[in-house]
């Protein structure tokens, strides 16, 4: 089921809450932990039950897999344990999710004609797979204890992060469930006010980012990669513009869903966005998106690679391969893997440190950026230093026009969107465009306009275009994150009228037709 | 404010409150018409057919119902009060596939003693699957049940509230909304031969004919669920009539090899239906008059408001009538009308015509 639903927010979520709470203040904590396990099947089995059986499969064959580590000590049956793990699961990602890819590039490879499977793809496979390998990785290393089938099954399904992530590893999700560590934390599994109420805020900032921003930048978007041979450069601009804001507000919207809710069950769960639009450098940005991914590949790759302990070259090799895969992460195309070869060849670029970015004369923000200190020690190494703001600039434009590979369903449509970008034609295709935003929110000034001056009509669709535009803007530009916001912010009559106003706002708003982009991936 | 437990539960309180609001506010103007008839003062502005025609049918006052897809959106609904003296009302569903009319029929039947039923017949609905098809075309199923449960989609909805809402109100007060004219389409169009022959798109290949029996399974089972419903109201007098297509469409059926199978499925239906006393048939789509003049379409299928009107009065004359006695002689005109549109009729517009390239001589079915 999806957090933007009726039957989420009303019956899904009070009743999970409430038998949650009411079985923890009963020490009841097995039980409790149970509910919140059938609880989470229930939520992904919701989507489609075939997705569940997929998904409990995969935890039995895991689990079972860390008791065989648990049972064995020869290092030659913990390796053939933990190559089984990685075979089983790497094996389920790629069937499910690369067979069709792999097939179709082999026919054309070889001009062969196999059958491709069109198998449906579980919902957030990709999520739950990363983070069951590194819980077996890590129980290799003997980093991670082994623990009761219940305490697995709830920290792989727990139903928050279960289909767009963060990825959460075991240190961060299973001492939190376990009931051994009440001792020194007895209020762990009680109902806490404080946490309550910022998840609750912190739930209600996501929810509006996913519905109220990026739904409806969607609707621009949308219109434009379907329609790519229209675009003149203006539109193509905009679109590309729009993906951008849209794609951040729909992650990280869900993300903030995400810790909202853990927060609602007192469970804190990793942050997975940190402001990534205000980076001043590639490398920067890689650490500030989809951090919990960055983090699992720097853990369970970049590292085992050697990372960058060997030299330049075996760093931009290894850097090279992290994000080529990291870009067929995303998704089965070869769109996604020049994405994230794109990705890599700029990160490569920052560990050169040819350019460095100057701590101060920032435009866009006060507040240095967590990096400056690396980038002080480029600085004094590198040919070129720029101005913070120049820095932002080149970066920001790098990822967004780099998105034009992430969006296009193909190739063909992402050379046309580049070659519309090059093309400097207007067309006047752009009002067309703008037409799709349309928001109920303005019907009535819409119609005013349309019977008193219908001359104007697409001049006030582009103005709303341009608003959201704006709207989107201003909130990536601030330095405050909707976590800062929900956990600092002092709590005020004013204050709790614009969440529960942006609460209703966002509910009313489900009617619309939503899908969560990074529930494919 | 205060605490963090006063915070969580203003918040709850207030959200209630403002979702509370929005509920009221559907309940009482209630655009949709699942609740009530229009408040006084306000018109049934019904111009969204997949939303509004269940909660019409549950709610207004009727004994007549005009059943169909499309091409029946453009009758006033004022001509058969008039002509049949009755209070008709709209059943309207795209495509007009016999499943989902029939489900509109038991609707309007478990709700009011229906006098007249205009049923609309296409000759497409008779080979498509006796299914119904509101899910698979995305409809909003949730307003086409009973359930309160799941209305919150209705009572919740930022376009109902914001955009429903108003134009109810504003069509009642400003403006000329013509409540007779429910779902009425054909005063923003233009109908013109040039329009339709821009609008088609010709197969340049000619497929082999299909066997006449090739929808034989389709076809028994709109059968069964039409003549069910006839059946279990011998009440009400059935008014079902074929709509005049124009000549292109039957060009691309021609062209599809599906003309002997269509023509017989017609064949069997109209020999089903004579069968039913309560049941009048009306034969409109042999008139050459119409079907080759394409001044009177805006595409191979759509007709302007005219040709409703000629219909009607037809209708009402008792003329077209389809009998045990003459329907053979019906069928034969429309079986010569077709090979004459194939033969005689389109050449001077090959011309003129636009072919579909994409088109590999591959049947679709």
């Amino acid at each position: 089921m999806l957090f933007n639903s009726y039957l989420f927010i009303f019956i899904f979520l009070p009743l999970t809450l409430f038998f949650w709470y009411s079985l923890n203040h009963r020490r009841r904590y097995t039980a409790a932990k149970a509910l919140l396990t059938v609880m989470s099947f229930w939520f992904y089995g919701y989507f489609n039950p075939y997705y569940l059986l997929i998904m409990l499969i995969s935890i039995i064959i895991n689990y079972g897999l860390s008791h065989y580590l648990q049972t064995v000590s020869t290092t030659i049956k913990r390796r053939l344990g933990l190559f089984a793990g990685i075979l089983f699961n790497l094996g389920l990602l790629f069937y499910f999710k690369y067979y069709d890819f792999f097939i179709e590039n082999i026919n054309q490879l070889f001009s062969r004609d196999f059958n491709l499977k069109h198998i449906l793809l579980p919902l957030g496979i990709s999520f739950f797979t990363f983070q069951q390998l590194s819980y077996l990785i890590d129980r290799y290393k003997k980093k991670a204890l082994h623990c009761s089938l219940l305490d697995y099954a709830a920290f792989v399904s727990f139903f928050p992060q279960l289909v767009a992530g963060p990825i959460v590893l075991h240190e961060e999700l299973l001492p939190q469930l376990a009931e051994h560590p009440f001792p020194t934390n007895p209020n762990r599994k009680r109902f806490n006010p404080t946490v309550f109420a910022q998840g609750i805020t912190l739930f209600v900032l996501g929810l509006a980012k996913k519905v109220l921003l990026a739904d409806n930048l969607a609707l621009a978007v949308n219109h434009g990669y379907n329609n790519a041979h229209l675009l003149d450069t203006t539109s193509t601009l905009l679109v590309v513009l729009a993906y951008t804001f849209e794609l951040y507000f729909d992650f990280s919207g869900y993300c903030d869903m995400a810790i909202g809710l853990g927060k609602m069950f007192n469970i804190k769960l990793p942050i997975n966005f940190n402001s990534p639009y205000h980076a001043t450098s590639v490398k920067e940005l890689w650490g500030r998106w989809h951090m919990t991914l960055t983090r699992f590949f720097t853990t369970y790759l970049y590292i085992p690679l050697g990372g960058n302990r060997h030299g330049f070259a075996q760093t931009a090799r290894n850097t090279m391969i992290v994000f080529s895969l990291s870009g067929l992460w995303h998704g089965a195309d070869w769109t996604f893997v020049i994405w994230g070869i794109l990705q890599g060849i700029m990160v490569v670029w920052d560990h050169l440190g040819l350019v460095a970015v100057r701590a101060k004369d920032s435009p866009i923000h006060n507040k240095p950026a967590e990096n400056t200190r690396i980038n002080n020690n480029h600085a004094k190494n590198a040919l070129l230093s720029i101005p913070r703001w120049l820095g932002w600039f080149c970066t920001f434009s790098f990822f967004n026009l780099s998105f034009i590979f992430f969006r296009s369903p193909d190739l063909t449509i992402a050379r046309q969107m580049w070659k519309n970008l090059f093309s400097f034609q207007n067309s006047g295709y752009l009002y067309k465009l703008v037409a799709q935003i349309d928001l109920p929110e303005f019907y009535i000034l819409r119609q005013f306009v349309d019977l008193t001056a219908p001359q104007l009509l697409n001049h006030l669709n582009l103005a709303i275009f341009l608003l959201l535009l704006v709207i989107s803007a201003f909130i990536i530009g601030r330095w405050r994150t909707a976590l800062t916001i929900a956990e600092q912010t002092p709590l005020s009559s004013r204050f709790c009228w614009y969440i529960a106003l942006l609460f209703a706002w966002s509910i009313i708003s489900f009617s619309q037709v939503s899908t969560f982009i990074y529930f494919n991936f | 404010m205060e605490t963090n437990r006063q915070f969580i539960k203003s918040l709850i309180a207030r959200t209630a409150l403002i979702l509370g609001i929005c509920i009221a506010l559907t309940i009482l103007f209630d655009p949709l018409f699942q609740y009530h008839q229009p408040l006084p003062q306000l018109k049934a502005v019904l111009t969204d057919k997949e939303y509004q025609v269940v909660g019409s049918l549950k709610t207004f006052d009727y004994d007549s119902v005009i059943v169909g897809s499309s091409v029946a959106e453009n009758y006033n609904n004022a001509w058969f009060n008039q002509g049949f003296d009755c209070t008709s009302i709209k059943a309207i569903r795209t495509y007009g596939a016999t499943a989902d009319l029939c489900f509109l029929l038991d609707i309007a039947f478990a709700e009011q003693d229906l006098k007249y039923v205009f049923y609309n017949c296409d000759t497409s609905s008779l080979d498509a699957d006796p299914v119904l098809t509101y899910e698979l075309t995305g409809a909003p199923t949730y307003l086409y049940d009973n359930s309160y449960l799941n209305d919150l989609q209705y009572l919740l909805n930022k376009d109902i509230l914001m955009e429903k809402t108003p134009f109810l109100i504003a069509s009642s007060f400003i403006g000329d909304y013509n409540e007779d004219e429910s779902y009425n389409w054909s005063h923003w169009k233009s109908f013109s031969q040039t329009l339709v022959l821009s609008n088609y798109l010709r197969k340049p290949t000619i497929n082999p004919m299909l066997e006449e029996t090739a929808y034989q399974q389709q076809l028994d089972g709109n059968l069964l669920l039409l003549t069910t419903c006839i059946s279990k109201h011998p009440e009400t007098r059935f008014k079902i009539f074929f709509p005049p297509y124009s000549m292109l469409y039957w060009d691309n059926i021609y062209r599809n090899g599906k003309t002997d199978a269509y023509l017989y499925n017609m064949e069997q239906t109209i020999e089903t239906l004579l069968a039913y006393d309560n049941v009048d048939l009306y034969y409109f789509q042999a008139v050459d008059s119409i079907v080759c003049d394409l001044n009177n379409y805006m595409d191979a299928l759509h007709f302007s408001q005219e040709i409703n009107y000629w219909m009607y009065e037809q209708m009402l004359a008792g003329n077209y009538r389809v009998t045990k006695e003459n329907y053979h002689e019906v069928l034969s005109d429309m079986r010569s009308l077709v090979r004459q549109i194939v033969e005689v009729e389109i050449l001077p517009l090959e011309s003129s015509l636009i072919y579909d390239i994409s088109d590999n001589g591959e049947r679709l079915f």
